[in-house]
């Protein structure tokens, strides 16, 4: 039978990969989506705002895309976790001497990075979400651009924000080609344009959300007169 | 002993259907009350122990290595014979069976090879309703090649890995009956003797090659595919496990061993590079097709680099001797051409100890500037890749020295048209049997006879012995099973003794070195003479007097030791060497794979003498070091017409 | 030709036997040619522990056909399964490629909890025979075969099938994989029979029962870093993990 068969599969090592991998482009998906909302800093502190008091207007949008999110960051992080034990006891007694081959650093990154963009995503909703006063002491709910200008204009507020994006770089540089490829839809003709595909997209990203805290740092986006 | 071939009646081309029709057959609910025991897992083992298992009887199977997928059957490259006439090149049948009695050099049996031929086409039908990838024309139908000097194209391929995709056919339907139970598989298990009740097989005796816990295991009836013993030289291109054993111990045990001097030397090996060579490696003979093999002419320095010897110095031998053939002579006729350059000293490549120049140029360049480099590699780009990295010589620049090695052994149980042995019980199938190439094999058709024996003739004759025989229950608590399971503990006993009084001095691979590269392929390789064969006769015992009390096997008996695996083993070689010493002495003929150097044209080709030699020659053991005794099964050719071959 | 020879210092794992515990040991070895293939440089080693009474005893590796397609042999060299060559088994992996540079081997047996060590470098493989039982064949009884031109078999597709049947089943796959995976292997199989049309009766039953029977073996699971591509001998490609992928997830979703 067919549902029992499903069920089977999202039980199996193959079946909790297609979820990473469905989850991972869900949070993918988000995160585009969420580079281009942040991107119209650049457009001054009122697009921003506008762009912040919308959503907050849209609860169904808001609260929808939140939920399909914390539903996708949790299956990630369990199958994650469950296959993560498959892999150690697979192999108990390891090399005493190992060497790669074709692994790269971002394929041979993605647990501790995964680690790494947990901690930071918590960081950062309690920064710039919540608005935790010990994580950033100016937070004005609403005020949207200057949260983050005060924020980035403290460097090892910047420096934390540039390391984790490189580790969500090296995630995606990896994760976003290994989508295809665990979703069973690669093929030899389309590898390589999927390969590239994911390392511009990681690259888009990375540029892309890096550009916001140097710019502020550098004194770019402006913020004498709007912020104090 | 008078040898019945129990070859059935009628015309040559119902012979097989008479045969079927007239046999028992077991009825379903009876066949599961059966079982059988199948030592081997190669073509021959393998498909017979799946069809017997389809077939609804227990079947017990063993193998020495750690899969059944690994039998040396893998290690087949060129392809499978069949008489599909898929080309419309004028092949049938008759003309498969005729190329196949005449490439034997008129010493198989005519009945056997006829079914043989016939059951060819059936084969490939099987193996491709499993999934065997064979190689395809762009419009879906199978491709042939011609293979081994044969005038049409009937060899179906897999790239260079037919065998391995054959064994994996035959391993994955043994695999299906192993998952339903049908099959009980026993890998890393050597079978060390037979046991034999009121003269009928009723068992084995097997070591665990992990615990090495020594096992009885008894059944209705044994089928020994357990392949060749062309490691008995050292060097052949057999795997490094391939014995004698499970064949030698049922010749002790009362089977007769048929023509045991029959050994097949492939022209087309990469030569030996060194004293700690383990073995030789095959390259397909498919390269004839556009390389020419030849040495430098008398008084040119074989040292030269071949690329510096200009044409009107190179002697192609093969052409200038066979001028219709060419360097497509069978497989005797070109190694044995081969090995009388080098004897003449014209050989090439390295010298090895005090050996001359064992080599022959096999030279592309002709059809690389004919057809391009893109199409040489596009035939044999993985051939010359293995050379490459097996030589570091690139093969595109310089020609590829080749040499002839053991290969194949046409020898084997003695056995009927049932393939049974005159050991009633005991099967036996593939290249363990002696049945259907005669003094020479063709290219492409062990594969054919493995599978041939192992899907289609021996589950009929199996169930037409359960059928027809009355067999008492025998359980391994019976006194023979006792009995060979003591012998086999002795022995094992014996071989770890030197070592433990500290007598020990000489490794088992040395004894085997010995006995391979100075004795046997000295004496009873490609060319044999009366004074060669007895100097090895007076050798091999004085051999196995210093190997029983000098052997050095360490570890014990009751673990994974691979020296007492291999001390088993040549123990065995050094005891079988003398009966195939003495078949080649016996044998005063030049025929096929072997060449007296006694029995020779005037040209110097080898002669067949059919007058005296037209038999099969069975030998009977009488004890160890003893003589065996030999019987004949007269050979009758009713429709190919003995001719002494000719390739000129 | 090489003619010069070399040293070198060997550190190769002995274990008694199952379940025993095992340690690097270190050996020199002195002689050793460039044209010697890595198992007859084993071979002179263990000629030589032999005939010097080692206490240790010669080194038990699995080996047969000592040319690239039985599968048995394999050791892990320096953290490479197979050693260091490309596309290459290490019965034919040549000492030459050790010749020019570090002259210290760390030889260990196959690592993965699904292939227990029996001894030494020798390792029990029989989990693959299960995945195969499991339904890695096409269920045809002997004699129920249609002729063999019956059905067309595009070229192409033969060729493709025949790239996956290429798997010699050797376990170098699990052995490089950093999560001791046999998707490889598996899908290896698995996309043979799924790429002919013989195959297609039994398609989705087949990978669903393979897989499960590789997860119960105790595998790990793929995540596409793509080493057992890099170290298999015969070169077969992470695409038919690929359609292994494809095959179980529509396998999952199929009514039949
Ligand atoms: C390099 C090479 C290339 C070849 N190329 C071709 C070719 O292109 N075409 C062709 O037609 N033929 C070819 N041949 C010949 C052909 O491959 C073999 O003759 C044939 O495969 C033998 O099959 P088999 O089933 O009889 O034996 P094998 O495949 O050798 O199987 C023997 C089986 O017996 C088992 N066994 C052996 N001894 C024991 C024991 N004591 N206890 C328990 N089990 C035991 C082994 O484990 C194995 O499973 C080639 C041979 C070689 C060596
Ligand atoms: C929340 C913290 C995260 C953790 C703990 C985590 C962890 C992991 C792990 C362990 C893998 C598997 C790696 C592998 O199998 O090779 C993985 C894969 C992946 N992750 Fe994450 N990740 C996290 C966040 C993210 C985010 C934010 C995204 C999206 C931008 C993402 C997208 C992906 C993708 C696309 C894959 C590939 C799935 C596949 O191989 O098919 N992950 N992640
Ligand atoms: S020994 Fe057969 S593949 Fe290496």
């Amino acid at each position: 039978m067919a549902t029992t068969d499903t069920f089977r599969f999202t039980q199996s090592m193959v079946g909790k990969k297609a979820i990473m991998a469905v989850s991972g482009t869900v949070m993918f998906g988000w995160i585009f989506v969420h580079m281009i909302g942040n991107l119209q800093i650049y457009a001054g502190p009122q697009k921003i705002n506008d762009y912040g008091k919308f959503l907050h207007d849209t609860p169904a949008l808001l609260w929808g895309s939140r939920i399909v999110l914390l539903f996708a960051v949790l299956a990630h992080v369990f199958s994650a976790l469950s296959l993560y034990g498959t892999a150690r006891s697979a192999r108990t007694e390891g090399y005493r001497k190992s060497n790669t081959r074709a692994a790269t650093v971002a394929s041979k990154s993605m647990r501790y990075g995964g680690i790494v963009l947990v901690a930071f995503i918590v960081y950062h909703l309690a920064q710039l979400t919540w608005g935790v006063k010990a994580t950033l002491p100016q937070f004005v709910f609403g005020d949207v651009y200057c949260n983050v200008v005060h924020a980035f204009k403290i460097w090892w507020i910047t420096a934390i924000y540039l390391v984790a994006q490189v580790f969500l770089f090296l995630h995606l540089y990896h994760g976003v080609w290994s989508v295809f490829q665990t979703l069973g839809v690669n093929s030899p003709r389309w590898d390589e344009r999927f390969q590239l595909g994911a390392k511009g997209f990681a690259a888009l990203v990375l540029v892309g959300n890096c550009s916001i805290p140097v710019a502020v740092l550098a004194g770019i986006v402006p913020s004498a007169g709007i912020c104090s | 002993m008078t040898l019945d071939a129990k070859i059935p009646d009628g015309p040559i081309e119902k012979k097989w259907d008479n045969a079927r029709f007239q046999m028992k057959l077991v009825n379903p609910a009876n066949k599961r009350k059966h079982r059988v025991i199948v030592v081997g897992s190669g073509l021959a083992g393998g498909a017979a122990a799946a069809s017997l298992g389809e077939l609804g009887y227990n079947v017990d199977c063993f193998c020495y290595q750690d899969s059944p997928r690994r039998a040396h059957s893998i290690a087949a490259q060129g392809g499978i014979n069949a008489a599909k006439n898929y080309q419309n090149d004028g092949d049938s049948v008759w003309r498969l069976f005729y190329d196949t009695v005449k490439g034997g050099d008129y010493r198989s049996r005519e009945a056997n090879v006829y079914r043989l031929a016939q059951l060819s086409v059936n084969i490939i039908d099987q193996c491709v309703a499993q999934g065997v990838p064979f190689a395809r024309e762009y419009g879906g139908v199978l491709a042939n090649r011609s293979f081994g000097g044969a005038q049409v194209s009937r060899t179906f391929y897999c790239r260079g890995q037919t065998g391995q995709q054959l064994l994996l056919g035959a391993y994955q339907a043994l695999a299906r009956q192993i998952a339903v139970g049908q099959v009980r598989m026993f890998p890393r298990s050597e079978m060390l003797d037979l046991v034999v009740v009121d003269g009928a097989a009723r068992g084995i005796i097997t070591r665990d090659m992990v615990s090495g816990k020594i096992e009885a295991h008894a059944a209705d009836c044994v089928l020994l595919c357990t392949g060749g013993y062309g490691n008995i030289f050292y060097l052949s291109t057999n795997a490094k496990g391939c014995n004698v054993t499970a064949s030698y111990r049922a010749f002790k045990r009362g089977a007769l061993f048929a023509n045991p001097c029959y050994t097949q030397i492939h022209p087309t090996c990469i030569p030996v590079h060194g004293e700690y060579q383990s073995k030789l490696t095959l390259m397909s003979e498919s390269l004839r097709n556009d390389g020419r093999v030849w040495v430098p002419k008398e008084g040119v320095d074989p040292a030269t680099k071949p690329t510096k010897i200009p044409e009107e110095q190179r002697d192609y031998y093969l052409e200038r001797i066979y001028p219709a053939f060419g360097n497509l002579v069978p497989r005797d006729v070109a190694s044995r051409a081969a090995k009388r350059m080098c004897d003449d000293g014209r050989g090439v490549g390295p010298t090895v100890g005090d050996q001359p120049r064992l080599g022959v140029y096999l030279d592309f360049a002709d059809a690389i500037s004919r057809l391009g480099e893109d199409k040489i590699r596009e035939r044999y780009g993985n051939l010359f890749h293995m050379y490459e990295r097996i030589t570091a010589e690139n093969p595109y620049h310089t020609p590829m020295r080749i040499y002839p090695a053991v290969h194949y052994t046409m020898g084997g149980l003695w056995v009927d048209y049932q393939l049974q042995s005159n050991l009633a019980g005991l099967f036996v199938g593939g290249e363990a049997n002696f049945s259907d190439h005669g003094a020479n094999r063709l290219g492409a058709s062990a594969l054919m006879q493995g599978l041939a024996d192992g899907y289609f003739v021996l589950p009929y004759t199996v169930g037409n012995y359960l059928g027809a025989t009355k067999l008492e229950a025998v359980e391994t608590s019976h006194a023979a099973f006792g009995d060979a399971l003591k012998d086999v503990e002795a022995k094992i006993d014996r071989l770890l003794e030197p070592e433990k009084k500290g007598k020990g001095t000489r490794s088992v691979d040395d004894f085997h070195r010995e006995l391979g590269t100075q004795v046997m392929w000295e004496h009873c390789g490609m060319a044999r003479n009366k004074e060669g064969l007895e100097k090895a006769l007076e050798r091999i015992p004085e051999l196995r007097e210093e190997f029983w009390s000098t052997v050095r096997v360490t570890g014990s008996a009751g673990s994974l030791n691979q020296q007492l695996e291999k001390a088993g083993r040549v123990a065995d070689f050094l005891e079988f060497a003398e009966v195939m010493c003495l078949d080649a002495l016996v044998r005063a003929e030049s025929c096929g794979g072997h060449f007296r150097e006694e029995s020779q044209t005037p040209e110097g080709e080898a002669k067949r003498d059919d007058e005296n030699f037209c038999h099969v020659a069975a030998w009977e053991f009488t004890g160890v070091g003893e003589k065996p005794t030999e019987h004949r099964e007269a050979l009758e050719f009713e429709h190919v017409k003995l001719t002494q071959r000719s390739y000129k | 030709m090489s003619a010069s020879t070399f040293k070198l210092t060997l550190h190769i794992w002995r274990q008694k036997q199952r379940g025993a515990r095992g340690e690097m040991k270190q050996y020199e070895l002195d002689g050793v040619s460039g044209d010697m293939s890595f198992l007859e440089m084993l071979d002179v080693l263990n000629e030589k522990l032999i005939t010097e009474k080692h206490p240790d005893g010669p080194v038990a590796f699995d080996h047969d056909c000592r040319e690239g397609i039985c599968g048995m042999c394999g050791v892990v060299v320096n953290g490479e399964a197979h050693g260091p060559q490309a596309g290459t088994t290490c019965c034919q992996l040549h000492m030459r490629t050790f010749e020019h540079g570090e002259h210290e081997l760390w030889i260990e047996p196959w690592r993965a909890d699904a292939f227990p060590v029996l001894k030494d470098l020798i390792v029990d493989r029989t989990a693959f025979d299960r995945i195969i039982q499991a339904g890695g064949y096409v269920s045809v009884h002997t004699g129920s075969a249609p002729d063999g031109n019956a059905i067309p078999i595009g070229k192409n597709e033969a060729e493709l099938s025949m790239d996956a049947a290429a798997c010699i089943g050797c376990g170098a796959c699990v052995a490089a994989c950093p999560n001791a995976s046999a998707m490889l292997f598996t899908s290896a199989k698995v996309a043979q029979l799924a790429l002919l049309p013989q195959g297609q009766p039994e398609r989705f039953t087949r990978v669903k029962k393979m897989v499960a029977q590789m997860e119960k073996e105790g595998f790990g699971y793929c995540t596409n870093h793509k080493e057992c591509e890099a170290v298999c001998p015969k070169e077969i490609s992470v695409q038919f993990i690929t359609q292994l992928n494809r095959d179980l997830l529509r396998a999952s979703v199929r009514r039949d």
